[in-house]
């Protein structure tokens, strides 16, 4: 019985033609995007250049791969804090996708300390009234709006997720050489305080500040939990993905049918709830119709209605009707290829989110995208599964709980 | 029901008991009317061999309904029958009936699966409940099996459950 994961030399070759096929893609897109912008002002005022369309990809998907990380994490603390029994033999592919968040972590410092003129309007210089792109509304927020109060709240949510991520990983490894009940309080005293820190601090003002005030005239109260609804649905398939592969390749061997259907579970549940935010968000602002309001879902319906609509259709209605039944939960072909389906669906959702912003009218999606998320998809799963190769015990068959886990049934 | 069935029930005082029993009463072809039990026990079902409930088509297919109740309703009365201008506001105003034909998918499901529930396990308001053993409801668990037309059945039968560990056997007209 193989309980340690090799990653062995097929899968990692695999992954490093992802990246290739992707670095090709971009290349592609490049070369095709190279005059973008060049001559100046369509009729929004600035047509976005080549730089604004890899920047505004390439940020897209580190930000997803930073919240499925942060999910993970979250994922791991609530059910171990529930007294969860049935997730202790994949609990360490949850904690591999966390393992992730120093990598996404990294490039999103660079993009705040590098690039943050490209994504964050509210950064030039807008609060002196004697200046010409002097604007009032900003100015009245420039409490929040600034530099200083963003990077103390950014340095504070990285160190947060970063401790967060080394506790659990040295809980879960203590555990594996030398299990004992206190341990396990242990770790779900670190639950308790994941939950409170990823839930309230890093998910409220991480999407505030790293995804909704890339819009600063606008926000929604409903905004940082369906950003997390969406991570965490893109979470649930990954790790459907990653424990299918597993299986196939004999590891896990008590993991059933039982475990992957609890998993489609929380991706048909979390979609739903996803789809709960999204509409809430959408229908208020659309029966309000307010102009400073509607101003986020006008840039969205003119020009990216393709993404717009695909994205609720691959987030809802694809995964309502296909993982409704006990049974299609219960067919690991079938939901694997819903999980894929929605790991790009919520692609396209994070990209509604920041792209049309950056790139008025449309034109946002193109091979700069695709070749953005292969290639970022590919190092983001590499690195989860070098982490997940580390763990000597892959399912944790010396936790307290996996009896129950290994018992469970539904 | 007007009509009684005389059935042969064997008591046991372990779920687990119960199960191999359950298992060798498949194996050797003795045909179980019902099983009962004070809490579900896991993987009853599977072994007793029952077919999956319906009930979760039913279910569908009563929020369908309610779904297209709703919106067929606020499409009449507010699209076609009755179109009246709200500040300009679209008379077709799908994303505001929405969280209505939520409601109603919801409504109709729950209501409709509450009634198919209760028709399927034979249950109506005032009806007479046939109690085999009250023990049953609290730490006892039974299995019955319809003796009514048989009767050298009653004795292979009873034999069998000694041997399978129950702690009583009796003889019921329900």
């Amino acid at each position: 019985m193989k309980n340690t994961y090799i990653f062995t030399p097929e899968a990692k070759g695999f992954l490093i033609k992802g990246f290739i096929v992707g670095l090709i893609l971009l290349a592609i897109g490049i070369a095709m995007n190279w005059n973008a912008g060049v001559g100046g002002g369509d009729h929004h005022g600035h047509a976005a250049t080549l730089r604004t369309h890899l920047i505004a990809n390439i940020y897209t998907v580190v930000l997803y791969g930073f919240w499925i990380g942060v999910t993970a994490l979250f994922f791991l603390s609530a059910t171990t804090l529930a007294l969860g029994g049935w997730h202790i033999q994949i609990q360490k592919v949850l904690l591999a996708i966390g393992g992730t968040l120093p990598f996404s972590i990294l490039l999103l410092a660079i993009f705040f300390a590098v690039f943050n003129h490209d994504l964050f309007h509210w950064t030039h210089d807008l609060y002196d009234p004697n200046s010409a792109t002097y604007d009032a509304i900003l100015a009245s927020k420039r409490d929040y709006l600034n530099m200083g109060r963003f990077w103390v709240f950014a340095i504070a949510i990285f160190v947060l997720v970063l401790g967060l991520y080394f506790l659990w990983n040295k809980n879960l490894n203590e555990m594996d050489t030398n299990p004992s009940v206190k341990l396990f309080d242990k770790s779900r005293a670190i639950a308790a305080a994941s939950i409170f820190i990823l839930a309230m601090l890093v998910n409220t003002f991480g999407s505030w500040d790293w995804a909704m005030s890339i819009q600063p005239h606008w926000y929604s109260t409903m905004f940082s939990w369906y950003l997390m609804a969406s991570a965490a649905v893109g979470m649930f398939s990954i790790l459907f993905i990653i424990v299918f592969y597993l299986k196939k390749n004999d590891y896990l061997p008590h993991v059933n049918e039982n475990h992957q259907h609890d998993v489609a579970k929380y991706m048909f549940a979390i979609s739903i709830f996803w789809t709960y935010v999204w509409f809430s968000q959408f229908m208020l602002i659309w029966y309000a119709n307010i102009p400073e309001e509607t101003i986020y879902f006008t840039k969205r319906l003119h020009g990216y209605a393709f993404m717009f609509y695909i994205s609720l259709a691959l987030n809802f209605i694809l995964p309502f009707l296909a993982l409704m039944k006990r049974d299609s939960k219960r067919k690991s072909k079938l939901v694997l290829t819903i999980a894929v389906f929605i790991i790009i669906g919520h692609w396209f959702d994070f990209f509604n989110m920041i792209v049309p912003e950056l790139i008025e009218g449309g034109g946002g999606f193109n091979l700069i995208s695709v070749g953005a998320f292969v290639a970022l998809a590919s190092v983001f799963i590499y690195i989860a599964l070098t982490t997940l190769s580390k763990y000597k015990d892959l399912s944790s068959s010396t936790h307290p709980y996996i009896k129950e886990s290994y018992g469970h049934h539904i | 029901m007007s009509t009684t069935n005389k059935f042969l029930v064997g008591m046991f005082d372990d779920d687990q008991t119960l199960l191999k029993a359950v298992e060798s009463a498949k194996n050797s072809g003795i045909e179980i009317a019902e099983a009962f039990t004070p809490f579900p026990v896991h993987g009853l079902e599977h072994k007793m061999g029952l077919r999956p409930t319906k009930l979760h088509t039913a279910g569908f297919v009563f929020g369908a309904t309610g779904l297209v109740t709703a919106f067929s309703l606020m499409a009449f009365a507010n699209a076609v029958n009755y179109p009246t201008n709200y500040g300009g506001k679209p008379t077709f105003a799908l994303p505001a009936w929405i969280p209505i034909m939520f409601e109603l998918t919801v409504l109709f499901s729950a209501v409709g699966m509450v009634i198919s529930f209760y028709y399927l396990c034979n249950l109506y308001p005032g009806k007479q409940p046939k109690i085999i053993d009250p023990r049953l409801t609290d730490n006892m668990f039974a299995l019955t099996f319809d003796i009514s037309g048989d009767n050298e059945q009653t004795s292979k039968i009873t034999e069998f459950l000694n041997n399978e560990g129950a702690v009583e056997v009796f003889e019921k007209d329900i």
